[in-house]
């Protein structure tokens, strides 16, 4: 059992305020993906998470027990948590063996035991060939392995995560992907993991905190996060997204230019007020004359891209704006061809542009 | 949205938190501060406290720096030394940095030749390299002078050693060394995709090399600068042996003065190396406003070392610009002194009649004072070594990790003595340790101390380069898998150290062997070391026994290197992960 | 039992000798066993001399150490001036290391003396000295350790006639080719420079300065100018170690001037605080010792004893010699180091 709570977590770097107000519950045995942009805030928490930082304010408890506190943190030794880094930190001094079985070194295991379960977390991640092999003689796919491999050989009650693929090429990225969540789903780890890459959060998470400029801007599952986003951030980060900025001019209108949209209110603003509409392009239909529905724009093709499982095309709607939309792959549409877009009212949603804390 | 109430019942802090206090941590750091007291703040406070007192009454006063800046002939050796210091920095970093980029860039021939014989010259006492260049291009006698009198037919000499020219072209050819191997450490680091990225868009080799390679090795080049403006500032035995035949005074034929008076001002002396302190003190500012701020992150990925720039048909070229140092400060010095030292009686001239290995012998084998000097000098500067990488690395771990609050303040300590003329730092030590309860006078143990307090600032220096070579997170993993700091500390980060510290070591044992003036007054007949040995036989004029015991310091000095340099090969074996984010200041 | 009291009599003695200043006692003690025995016990000796070049001074302390066994000596041999300030450095911070003070300098001791940082103490063998040289000081806190003469030197191989006095070194021939020591950094070319000045005024040194002379540190630069052949004749040059060079197959020679060589008497003393007083007066005592004065003359030194006689049948009474006299020395060496900074550089 081990459930993480984040309560009311800040921090701040001198001057700078890196994080500003977090708060999260990791139930037991979830993954936890801390999703955003550079500079968001994701790598602090996790370090604050590890227990080589001291908060400004704000707590951190696992199953109850305080162990980060503005006061003290427990040592990172003492904490019983994992984790791996971004640029793995594979001591480069020892053999893939000795990195793995440094952790149940310190841990003064028994020899036999030692030997066991090194073999087992070796085999776990592929990597028993390799076992008498330095660092500087893996790939960086193996070596990431090694750092998994001796993040959870300890057993740790819950690992920690920082963008452990970003430094891995786009195949074996996808590949590693399924593998942690893989590796996590057997072992029933609660894990948090940091990354950038929304790709990853979508296909390894439990539950995704999206996160910018040091806030929480939406916490939910992947589904949710997609689907429902919470602002105009969220929409933009997740996915390819549509943003079409505007005044709230009547429940669920929002008005840009000239011309109107109707959508879900999710915005909760005022009428009056500046909020931003967020339609994906995989909804955005382009359809024929006269359709029958609301929510229809007249539109200029500016560029079309075939992409095999789709078509990529990008249609100005006057007033300085575009959109885009993902056709059909069958239609052919042409540059300076006049379109008519229609903007199904259940996707389009009304929001604020981002979470203000 | 992630949003819960807020628990306001706010943490009380387990009791486990609070049972964690970092001791071993906290002892480390105790001591090293207290080593970094006793050895720094200890002594300078002594030239601080002795400054502000009048030497005859003892009373506290102004006067000696009112006298400073009204009497007569006190400027002048500054501005002196300003220009002697500058102009040695300035041809310091022009012969070092060409040189260091033909050695570690370029496949320039005898590459590992010319740097044995840099590294001779930054193994001889630039004192010594006065001597040899005496005998070499004194106005009348110098030989150099003399073979071109004879081709020339002329009568005017070619070379006046004894001129501030001459001052100048002996401190930067000893200087060099310092820009050289800085430059040239940084220049091995750095990835080669920079200057492909150059060399593809269509520059040449010395385009290149001005405008991607240099700069972005500028913060070792003006680091090296500011080492070798330094030098020029401090140094004694060069301007004593060169300037004061011409009437020429700078800071530190000054401050000897001082202490040759009848009676002697040492209070006086203190005060004197002040306006010396603010300059230097003012670089290093200088220095952190155009390096601070900038970081020269190059982001690995995997950089091919070893890949070399073809000279093609500028190879000779090349050669013959690297071969400036090597044969000025090692092999035409060193033969002077080769030839006197084989003289039976060195005024006759070099004769077949007038050879002798006497003098070697009597050395060796008969004087028992040389023996014991040589064996002194290879112990206090091992010993002073080892002591001072020790400290200077712990220190700079300190700071670099940041352990403690007041780094800066640390920082700035830790640099304190190199802007410190060693004679003066000498007398600082003396007033700091030979009054009881730490009475040292008379013992070794003073002397190492002296040492390890003049070369601590580069023991620390090199550290810093190595830890910020040795990224955080590989510590940081160990501690979360359970290691304590100090465990950490053992298991990762010192063997990460390993090679790094041998050549730590190096650095700071070569400026030990051939150290002289802060020895002066802290030597006593039985812990007399080369340097001061060799010192007393110039003043009483035996210029045999000085060559040959400068030859042996030289023998002795480069076979040391070359064990510790087999040493660091053995042990380099596991070069660091290519992914790694190497930042230089 | 008179083991037992001689011994108290020492400690005695030392004691009270430690407590006044102005040298009430004048302890006599030939060199007899009982300070041998005395200096044993103390089993060291810390000589700082300056006076004689290296090689003299080292053959000193052998002879000393072959004649004493079982005293180990530590021989400090730097430059008078920086011999003194370390002495001043050491009585400053109480850290009493030197047993014997070996300096050119008259000013030192008259200096430590009034400081009462001397020890009285008359060794037997002074009367053996020169009549003129013995008791310098009524209270015997200093006595005469070496005779130094200061002459004219010159390159035997390229000199037909060097200058036969201070004066005649002043013609043009010699211009370029002179070379001299510095007045503010040895004590001999000091005392040179004063006598100089008392005969010929600054006038001398004005003549001198338009000669363009290579000036040095010690005196000991004018030998290696021209041992090296930098410069021909050397001015305030050591008389002594000028001939040893000549001895060694040097083409270097003397000119004892006709206006006077300057004779400079090398002191020596033991300080209060001495921590081998025993060792320190034994070898007062060894220094007028027919073997010391042997070694001064193989090494072209005046010896300490009028019945040694010197190298190459030279004596003082064959030469013209000059010594300044103490009194008023101090203020006259400052103006002399001041007019040579302002006429010379």
């Amino acid at each position: 059992m081990s459930q993480i709570q984040i309560r009311g977590l800040q921090k701040s770097f001198g001057q700078f305020q890196a994080l500003k107000g977090i708060d999260l519950t990791v139930e037991d045995g979830t993954l936890l993906a801390l999703l955003g942009p550079s500079g968001c805030g994701k790598s602090t928490t996790l370090q604050l998470l590890a227990g080589f930082e001291t908060p400004t304010a704000g707590e951190i408890r696992v199953n109850d027990r305080v162990i980060s506190s503005p006061q003290g943190v427990v040592p990172p030794e003492r904490r019983e948590i994992s984790l791996v880094f971004q640029n793995y930190a594979v001591w480069p001094h020892k053999t893939v063996a000795e990195n793995v079985a440094f952790g149940l070194q310190i841990r003064k295991v028994t020899r036999a035991v030692l030997e066991e379960k090194l073999s087992k977390t070796l085999k776990t991640v592929h990597l028993d060939h390799l076992a008498d092999r330095y660092p500087s003689e893996l790939s960086g796919g193996q070596q990431q392995r090694v750092a998994l491999a001796r993040a959870l050989i300890v057993e740790p009650s819950i690992l920690l995560l920082d963008e452990p693929l970003s430094n891995l090429d786009a195949h074996l990225r996808e590949e590693m992907r399924f593998e942690i969540r893989r590796v996590h789903d057997l072992l029933g780890l609660t894990t948090v993991y940091v990354t950038h890459d929304q790709g990853e959060a979508l296909v390894t998470a439990n539950q995704v905190a999206v996160m910018n400029g040091g806030s929480v801007q939406q916490l939910g599952s992947p589904r949710e996060i997609f689907e429902l986003p919470a602002n105009a951030f969220v929409a933009a980060f997740i996915g390819s997204n549509n943003v079409i900025k505007g005044l709230l001019t009547g429940p669920g209108t929002l008005r840009f230019g000239e011309q109107s949209l109707v959508g879900n209110d999710r915005s909760g603003a005022a009428l009056g007020e500046h909020i931003t509409l967020c339609i994906r392009p995989s909804k955005v239909r382009i359809v024929g004359a006269n359709p029958g529905v609301t929510n229809v724009l007249p539109g200029t093709v500016l560029r079309t891209a075939y992409l095999g499982e789709y078509c990529d095309v990008l249609v100005d709607i006057g007033a300085g704006l575009s959109v885009r939309a993902f056709t059909p792959p069958s239609v052919d549409y042409r540059v300076g061809q006049i379109v008519l877009l229609h903007l199904p009212e259940q996707d389009c949603h009304l929001l604020q542009s981002e979470n203000r804390v | 949205m992630g949003v819960f109430a807020i628990d306001t019942s706010s943490a009380t802090v387990g009791a486990e938190i609070r049972r964690h206090r970092p001791w071993v941590r906290w002892t480390v750091v105790t001591l090293v501060l207290a080593a970094l007291f006793l050895l720094v703040a200890q002594p300078v406070g002594w030239i601080l406290f002795n400054s502000v007192h009048d030497d005859t009454t003892q009373q506290w006063t102004l006067s000696n720096y009112v006298r400073l800046v009204t009497a007569k002939g006190m400027l002048q050796p500054i501005f002196n030394s300003i220009i002697l210091a500058f102009s040695t920095a300035a041809i310091s970093t022009l012969l070092g940095v060409p040189l260091a980029w033909l050695v570690a860039r370029t496949n320039m021939p005898c590459r590992g030749l010319i740097r044995m014989l840099t590294l001779g010259a930054f193994v001889t006492p630039s004192f010594i390299g006065a001597l040899g260049w005496i005998l070499l291009a004194a106005p009348n006698a110098g030989w150099l002078n003399t073979v071109y009198r004879q081709i020339s037919g002329g009568d005017l000499p070619l070379f006046n050693i004894y001129s501030m020219g001459g001052a100048i072209f002996v401190c930067a050819i000893y200087t060099v060394p310092y820009t050289f191997t800085l430059v040239a450490s940084a220049l091995d680091e750095m990835a080669v995709e920079l200057e492909d990225a150059a060399t593809t868009l269509g520059a040449g080799v010395l385009r290149t090399m001005f405008s991607v390679t240099i700069p972005m090795v500028m913060p070792s080049v003006i680091v090296g600068f500011i080492l070798s403006f330094i030098q020029g500032m401090t140094l004694f035995g060069v301007p004593a042996f060169l300037l004061t035949p011409s009437g020429t005074s700078v800071v530190t034929t000054k401050l000897a003065e001082f202490y040759q008076l009848f009676p002697p001002e040492l209070y006086m002396a203190a005060a004197y190396c002040m306006p010396l302190l603010l300059l230097t003190g003012g670089l290093f500012w200088v220095r952190r406003k155009i390096l601070g701020r900038r970081r020269f992150v190059m982001i690995g990925g995997k950089s091919r070392a070893g890949r070399t720039i073809d000279l093609k048909g500028w190879r000779w070229a090349g050669l013959s610009f690297a071969l400036i140092v090597p044969v000025t400060a090692v092999l035409l010095p060193y033969f002077a002194l080769i030839v006197v030292s084989l003289s039976k009686a060195w005024g006759q001239g070099p004769s077949l009649n007038n050879l002798t290995f006497h003098w070697y012998r009597w050395a060796i084998l008969e004087n028992a004072e040389t023996q014991a000097a040589i064996a002194n000098s290879l112990i206090y500067a091992a010993i002073g070594a080892s002591l001072c990488v020790l400290l200077g690395t712990l220190i700079a771990y300190i700071v670099e990790r940041r352990l403690v609050a007041g780094t800066t303040i640390i920082a700035a300590l830790t640099n304190l003595p190199i802007i410190i003329p060693g004679i003066v730092l000498s007398v600082g030590f003396f007033a700091a340790y030979t009054q009881p309860p730490l009475s040292l006078y008379g013992t070794s143990a003073i002397i190492i101390a002296a040492f390890v307090a003049t070369f601590l600032p580069i023991a620390y220096s090199h550290g810093g380069a190595m830890l910020k070579g040795i990224s955080p997170d590989l510590e940081r993993v160990a501690r979360i898998l359970g290691a304590s700091e100090s465990k950490t500390f053992t298991s990762i980060t010192a063997p990460l150290m390993r090679s790094g510290l041998i050549s730590g070591w190096l650095l700071v044992f070569i400026p030990i062997m051939r150290e002289l003036s802060v020895a002066v007054f802290l030597i006593t007949p039985s812990t007399n070391v080369m340097t001061t040995l060799i010192y007393n036989y110039k003043d009483g004029g035996n210029y045999e026994a000085v060559a040959a015991a400068s030859v042996l310091l030289l023998v002795v000095t480069m076979v040391v290197v070359a064990i510790a340099q087999m040493l660091s090969v053995k042990l380099a074996k596991h070069k660091r992960a290519s992914a790694e984010i190497g930042v230089a200041t | 039992m008179v083991e037992f009291t001689r011994r108290r009599f020492l400690q005695a003695s030392g004691i009270a000798g430690a407590g006044l200043a102005a040298g009430l006692i004048r302890p006599s003690f030939a060199a007899d066993e009982s300070l041998y025995a005395a200096a044993q016990k103390e089993g060291a000796l810390n000589l700082y001399w300056g006076s004689y070049e290296q090689r003299t001074i080292e053959a000193i302390r052998d002879a000393f150490t072959r004649r004493y066994p079982g005293i180990k000596v530590n021989l400090l041999r730097q430059a008078s001036q920086t011999i003194y300030t370390r002495l001043r450095l050491e009585l400053q911070n109480n850290a009493p290391n030197c047993d014997s003070l070996g300096s050119t300098n008259i000013l030192h001791y008259l200096e430590l003396k009034k400081i009462g940082a001397l020890m009285p103490y008359k060794p037997a063998g002074i009367k053996f000295l020169p009549p003129e040289f013995q008791g310098l000081d009524k209270d015997d806190t200093y006595q005469v350790g070496a005779i130094s003469l200061t002459s004219l030197n010159y390159q035997s191989d390229k000199v037909s006639a060097a200058p036969a006095s201070w004066e005649a070194a002043l013609d043009g021939q010699w211009a370029n080719k002179l070379t001299v020591g510095s007045p503010s950094f040895s004590g001999d070319v000091a005392s040179w420079v004063v006598a100089i000045r008392k005969k010929y005024g600054d006038h001398y040194l004005k003549e001198l300065a338009k000669l363009n002379p290579k000036v040095g540190q010690s005196n000991v630069d004018t030998v290696t100018d021209i041992l090296s052949g930098e410069r021909l004749v050397g001015l305030g040059a050591p008389f002594s170690y000028s001939l040893t060079q000549r001895a060694a197959g040097n083409p270097i020679n003397v000119v004892t001037p006709t206006d006077g060589t300057i004779l400079n008497l090398g002191l020596s003393a033991i300080p209060l605080k001495a921590p081998h007083p025993n060792a320190a007066k034994l070898f007062s005592e060894f220094l007028y010792d027919t073997e010391v004065s042997q070694i001064l003359a193989a090494n072209f030194w005046p010896t300490l004893r009028t019945d040694v006689p010197w190298a190459e049948g030279r004596s003082l009474s064959q030469l013209t010699w000059y010594r300044n006299p103490p009194e008023d020395l101090a203020a006259e060496v400052a103006e002399g180091i001041a007019k040579w900074k302002d006429i010379i550089g």
